[in-house]
């Protein structure tokens, strides 16, 4: 009961006039991001990571999460209207979407799209409320070599689900964990990798790391680009909205099925769930299974709002997902969910096994917000902002990349009063732009560098407490669990796969 | 310039990446024997690390060889024939000059100069004076903007020409 009482009490701080705001901006931001072709969500929130050192972390929680959900169904926009999805989550919803635009169903491609979103988001946040205590619970059963074998499985599943690029993956997350080993060491008072510079002995911030990655790395990709405008003008002209069409017809609803919008929600909540994932792998299960399932597989690919709303349900519900292992055992399943850990840690909170009892009163309103933002804003937003949406995210490229160049740097000055974290997030922001261009995958550099200290830790202090045997990860039985796991995942992920390829 | 264009190629940033991993091996080892008395040191899992790196790397290389050799096969190479841009390069100047500028020039003077340079990168051809005008003008108010949201929504202090 007092777990339920904190989440209506979590509603009621989010419904206050200082924090509900927050709550609106990042979703119209994340709405905005999400939909620009060429930003993502990802990055809105990365340019908000300097500014929580002065925000209350009640209002940056919820903002991230406004802008999480937003950046997950804003895509679909463009992808329906011009073809080019503004976020990667939002692939399938252009293949069904776009051929519904042709034929003038345009705006109810987009309501069927806000629908399922909503239904996605708001049974994933509810599963989220459910789950979070007790996978809080399970966390508390397991011990050190237990902890270090779950985050292993967590960086092993994170590179293998890079599909066709898995020891790219490995390179990234390795270099990611490297790079969190410098400063003092996390067992002995040792200095490592300093060269005998002083500011790095307090090790390297996560924030010029994520400024680099996804801002700095971005501004980089986009000057090679020499178009005027995010989306070019004709495209605009040539794709009419009207508000009165986005109300998807009952019947259509129903041919959908409850159950499918269910289940779909369900898969995007487990994809959420595992590490690396995100939102794109989950609007693909979803998808495929909504078409291997379907009555009318035909229809797929030529505009079916089956696939749609798989699709959508789906990006949304993973949203929530996400959440479970970084609140529970401090392991973000995602990039995104990764910042959000790095603003509790720059507001001194570490999530774990404890941490939902010690701070549910910081972590409700997220909840909450997760919830509201996709019960509401997503068909609010739609209704209200649809028909310009295009017009919208049509912006000059100069004005968008000069300001986001500027919001990033002098973010990261005002969060250190530093110039030499400037300086780091020039340099992260090189080397991230060399790895995207040649395929490597920068989440995994952040994901490494997030996780790398947990895992050094709790590896050093299992050999400390076997004297230096390696066979306690074996012995202990929650350790042997996830590596057993490990093991299925590999199997299906990466010696299965193939050989269903080959077959086929 | 060559060695600018070497380094953003695939092989570059293998090399790049290796010649970082072997200082970081060095590093490591000059800290304490990974293993010293039958206890792990501070300097185990970085060698660990190191040496997972350059597995990682000679799979990765060998991988791009692989599926370059497969794609020349069908089709020229693709990175000899890219068009070199200078925009990332300019980018990244004016964000190191930016970054040297930003204290002693102060936040005003030192943010307009770099959103116009800016404005410049990403402009879609050469623009016209009326259009630097124009681009001058946004660059201002990028700066009041800037200035705005964090001096007096955040609350946070900026560094000031003479202050």
């Amino acid at each position: 009961m007092d777990y339920v009482a904190e989440l209506m009490r979590g509603f009621a701080v989010l419904m206050q006039p200082d924090i509900l705001p927050y709550l609106i901006g990042g979703y119209l931001i994340g709405t905005f991001f999400g939909a620009v072709p060429g930003l993502t969500s990802m990055l809105a929130i990365a340019l908000l990571l300097p500014l929580t050192y002065s925000l209350d972390v009640t209002a940056a929680l919820v903002a991230c999460a406004g802008i999480f959900m937003a950046g997950m169904c804003s895509g679909s926009i463009t992808a329906t209207t011009i073809n080019i999805p503004g976020a990667p989550s939002s692939m399938m919803t252009a293949i069904e979407g776009y051929p519904m635009q042709q034929r003038g169903e345009g705006a109810k491609a987009l309501g069927h799209a806000a629908l399922a979103s909503m239904i996605g988001g708001a049974l994933g946040a509810v599963l989220l409320m459910v789950v979070a205590p007790l996978a809080t619970d399970a966390a508390l059963l397991i011990r050190t070599p237990g902890k270090f074998a779950l985050i292993a499985f967590a960086l092993i599943v994170i590179v293998i689900s890079q599909r066709g690029a898995i020891s790219k993956g490995l390179v990234a997350t390795t270099l990611g964990v490297m790079v969190a080993t410098v400063g003092i060491d996390v067992m002995q008072p040792v200095t490592r990798f300093t060269f005998g510079t002083a500011v790095l002995m307090q090790g390297i911030d996560i924030m010029p790391l994520v400024i680099g990655a996804f801002a700095i790395s971005e501004l980089l990709v986009q000057a090679e680009n020499k178009s005027a405008r995010t989306v070019e003008a004709a495209d605009v002209k040539a794709a009419p909205i009207r508000r009165r069409d986005f109300i998807p017809p009952w019947s259509e609803v129903r041919e959908i099925g409850f159950f499918r919008y269910v289940k779909c929600a369900v898969i995007g909540y487990a994809v959420g769930v595992l590490p690396g994932a995100g939102g794109s792998m989950a609007a693909f299960v979803a998808y495929a299974e909504s078409m291997r399932s379907s009555k009318h597989p035909e229809k797929y690919g030529k505009g079916s709002v089956e696939g749609i709303a798989a699709a959508e349900g789906a990006n949304n519900a993973m949203c929530s997902g996400a959440f479970v292992p970084m609140l529970s055992f401090g392991i973000p399943g995602d990039p995104t969910t990764a910042i959000v850990l790095g603003v509790l840690v720059i507001n001194g909170l570490q999530p774990g096994p404890q941490f939902l009892d010690s701070q549910m009163a910081l972590i409700a309103p997220m909840f909450m917000a997760l919830f509201v933002s996709a019960l509401i804003l997503v068909p609010l937003t739609l209704y209200l902002l649809g028909p310009w949406f295009v017009r919208i995210v049509s912006i000059r490229r100069d004005i968008l990349y000069a300001s986001i160049a500027v919001i990033a740097l002098v973010g990261c000055y005002v969060a250190t009063y530093s110039m030499f974290q400037m300086g780091l997030a020039l340099l992260f922001g090189v080397l991230a732009w060399l790895l995207r261009r040649h395929g490597y995958p920068v989440a995994c550099l952040l994901l490494g560098f997030v996780l790398g200290p947990s895992l050094e830790e709790y590896c050093r202090r299992s050999l400390s407490i076997s004297d230096g045997s390696p066979l306690i990860f074996l012995t202990s039985p929650d350790s042997l669990f996830f590596l057993a796991l490990t093991g299925v995942f590999y199997y299906f992920m990466v010696i299965r796969k193939p050989q269903a390829r080959q077959h086929a | 310039m060559r060695i600018l264009s070497w380094l953003g190629s695939g092989a570059g940033v293998v090399v790049l990446l290796l010649a970082l991993t072997l200082i970081y091996l060095v590093a490591a080892l000059g800290i304490a024997p990974p293993i010293s008395n039958g206890n792990i040191t501070a300097s185990f899992f970085p060698v660990v690390l190191g040496l997972i790196m350059v597995v990682a790397l000679a799979v990765s290389m060998l991988g791009d060889r692989r599926k370059a050799a497969a794609e020349s096969d069908d089709k020229p190479s693709t990175e000899a024939g890219a068009s070199t841009s200078f925009g990332p390069l300019a980018v990244v100047v004016l964000t190191a000059v930016y970054i040297a500028l930003f204290s002693s020039l102060g936040y005003f003077i030192s943010t307009t100069l770099y959103a116009f340079a800016m404005t410049l990168v990403f402009s879609a051809g050469r623009p016209t004076p009326g259009q630097l005008l124009v681009k001058a003008l946004i660059a201002v108010a990028i700066a009041v903007l800037g200035y705005g949201l964090f001096e007096w929504v955040f609350q946070v202090r900026l560094p000031v020409l003479w202050g």
